[in-house]
């Protein structure tokens, strides 16, 4: 176990490094010169461009710039904002829990919703929860968020009033408000991970009803409560936890979408903002924590799936 | 010679004829397949079907409901037709994402044949690109990308396509390995054919239909991307009929009229459901041992 970890661990750092080189990378990507780009056109004068030229060390050779860029990242500075003014990592920094608390209650919903609809549909395969489960699931995967978003506020907010559709309670609010705050973009955010969550929780549950084991375990008498959640749960749940790693991916990039239109002060907005403003600082950085935290979301899942599984342990 | 090409003909026509029997058999793929033809038809007749120019203002007439005399979904906030821009938007839809999957698709065989194929570094460096790639959430990558090279319908086609390609490298990888120890290639090799020759003419065509089967599946998710992109102002721009496009410029007439938000947003969802409907019935044609146990 600590042997798969470690050499887990030492996978990712040429994962790490192949990371930082792209997001360092994309400031050259840029047509024509990035400068410009970046005071834009009123304040892109010659002794302008020359100084934010010197301060970004635009004038040394790539690979100088690139252990220049490392260096800054090790020791916490990830630049500063050109719009702002300000440190990277601070408006990062006072933004990543809100990022934090929102993809943490979509997950909750989607993995609520997902689960019990899942095994419940491949157990009682061809109801009307079978059925309904899958029509739910197609309509959260195929259900752009934006748009789902947009109805949840026009039917909940506007004509029903019963939720509010911006912002985020502030911290001396009660529970309640906070909660009542939550549930539209989480709601919103989760839909899509729920529906793929659930199509998936369905067909391993059915694959694993129909293994020998769980044929053995019903001759021998054993309850179908105790088949269902000790000899099939168990291991339709292995591709389950799998998925999910890959899947939180997308979830970190509807982040981006569902903050926007929910006015929610997380990293999401934040990069939607830096790239309506060509801020490439706050680009670079808004992108490499997205990143970083897939990364270490996928290592977590990766080894989780291994204390879950003895069978990898031993391979 | 020429007898057994058209018995392995017959049996090739005869599997065909199965599979379009088993998909038939799946009514929701029929169904997908039904409005999928829809779109697409609007789209390659987009100037035939629409009632008018997309983008021809009638400032005097805003806000038309749906079934007001002349527009059957009613007008935009410029007096703009709403149907016929969603038709001239399934144009842009369908184009972004059938060219998307295209770049991706043709980038991925190529690095993945040439790592399935040379092994070795070539593959080592391949595949961590690959990895590297799988390591960003995609959309905010795409969006990263797109905010330095600028918003427009071919960034979006060409960011969208150059950033899904990994999974069409591990695709063509995984398969020339297998195929590498054919007999086939083994004579080609020892024909002292070129080494691209072996490639192209004899393993490429033999890769191509999982290729071609998961590019289609690719389709909805990459128009899914493009419409977030328009909609968060980073696609294509207005006054275009983008789907996405429509959707961000609605919500600001959010409190006057949703009927400008309701329909684009229902495009988007219906193009990428069918979609979805058909990749399950060709799933469930391919493989009916999986599709008879979940059924």
């Amino acid at each position: 176990m600590t042997g798969y970890i470690v050499r887990r661990l030492l996978t990712t750092i040429p994962v790490l490094l192949g990371i930082t080189f792209i997001v360092f990378a994309m400031v050259s990507l840029a047509p024509g010169d990035a400068i410009s780009l970046m005071l834009g056109s009123e304040t892109a004068n010659v002794a302008n461009v020359e100084r934010l030229r010197r301060e970004l060390g635009l004038d040394l050779p790539w690979y100088e710039q690139y252990l220049r860029y490392m260096k800054g990242l090790l020791t916490g500075d990830m630049g500063r904002s050109i719009t702002y003014k300000r440190p990277v990592v601070d408006m990062i920094r006072e933004r990543f829990n809100n990022t934090l608390i929102l993809a943490a209650s979509s997950t909750l919903f989607a993995l609520v919703i997902s689960l019990p609809l899942g095994i419940a549909a491949a157990y009682q395969r061809r109801s009307w929860i079978d059925y309904g489960a899958s029509t739910l699931a197609m309509l959260g995967v195929s259900l752009p968020s934006f748009y789902l978003g947009l109805l949840l506020i026009i039917v909940f907010g506007l004509n029903l009033g019963w939720l509010p559709i911006r912002g985020m309670a502030s911290r001396s609010a009660s529970l309640g408000t906070y909660i009542r705050h939550l549930i539209l973009p989480s709601v919103t955010l989760g839909s899509g991970l729920a529906g793929i969550l659930t199509r998936l929780t369905r067909s391993s549950v059915l694959e694993a009803l129909s293994q020998d084991y769980v044929r053995t375990a019903r001759a021998k008498g054993v309850g179908e409560r105790k088949v269902l959640y000790k000899h099939a749960l168990r291991n339709a749940l292995l591709p389950v936890t799998t998925t999910f790693g890959l899947q939180f991916g997308g979830l970190l990039g509807g982040a981006a979408i569902i903050e926007t239109i929910f006015s929610w002060p997380g990293v999401g907005m934040l990069a939607v903002n830096a790239v309506k403003q060509r801020d490439i600082p706050l680009i670079q950085g808004t992108t490499l924590v997205f990143a970083l935290g897939f990364v270490l979301v996928t290592l977590v899942v990766d080894i989780l799936y291994v204390a879950i599984d003895p069978r990898i342990r031993y391979e | 010679m020429s007898r057994d090409m058209s018995r392995e003909e017959k049996t090739a026509r005869s599997e065909l004829a199965h599979l379009v029997k088993v998909f038939l058999r799946h009514r929701l793929g029929v169904v997908g397949l039904v409005m999928l033809s829809c779109f697409v038809l609007a789209a390659v007749f987009a100037p035939v079907v629409a009632p008018y120019d997309p983008l021809e203002m009638d400032l005097l007439n805003p806000f038309a409901p749906p079934g007001s005399p002349g527009h059957l979904l009613g007008t935009d906030n410029y007096g703009r037709d709403i149907l016929s821009r969603l038709i001239h938007g399934s144009r842009i839809s369908l184009l972004i994402g059938i060219v998307a999957v295209t770049i991706a698709a043709v980038l991925g065989s190529c690095l993945g044949l040439l790592a399935g194929y040379y092994g070795g570094w070539v593959d080592a460096l391949v595949m961590r690109l690959v990895e590297v790639f799988y390591a960003f959430p995609f959309l905010i990558l795409v969006i990263g990308v797109m905010a330095v090279l600028g918003p427009s319908i071919y960034n979006v086609m060409i960011v969208l396509g150059v950033v899904s390609w990994p999974l069409y490298a591990r695709l063509v990888r995984a398969q020339v390995m297998a195929l590498k120890s054919e007999d086939f290639v083994k004579a080609a090799t020892a024909m002292g054919l070129s080494d691209a020759r072996i490639m192209f003419r004899h393993i490429l065509p033999n890769v191509l239909t999982p290729v071609i089967v998961s590019a289609t599946l690719g389709i909805p998710g990459a128009i899914l991307s493009s419409a977030a992109l328009g909609f968060l102002g980073f696609g294509v721009q207005p006054p275009w009929p983008e789907w996405g496009a429509m959707v961000s410029e609605a919500k600001d007439f959010m409190l006057i009229d949703s009927n400008m938000i309701i329909w684009p947003g229902m495009c988007v969802f219906l193009v990428v459901l069918s979609f979805n409907f058909v990749g399950d019935a060709v799933r469930d044609a391919l493989d009916p041992r999986l599709a008879k146990q979940l059924h």
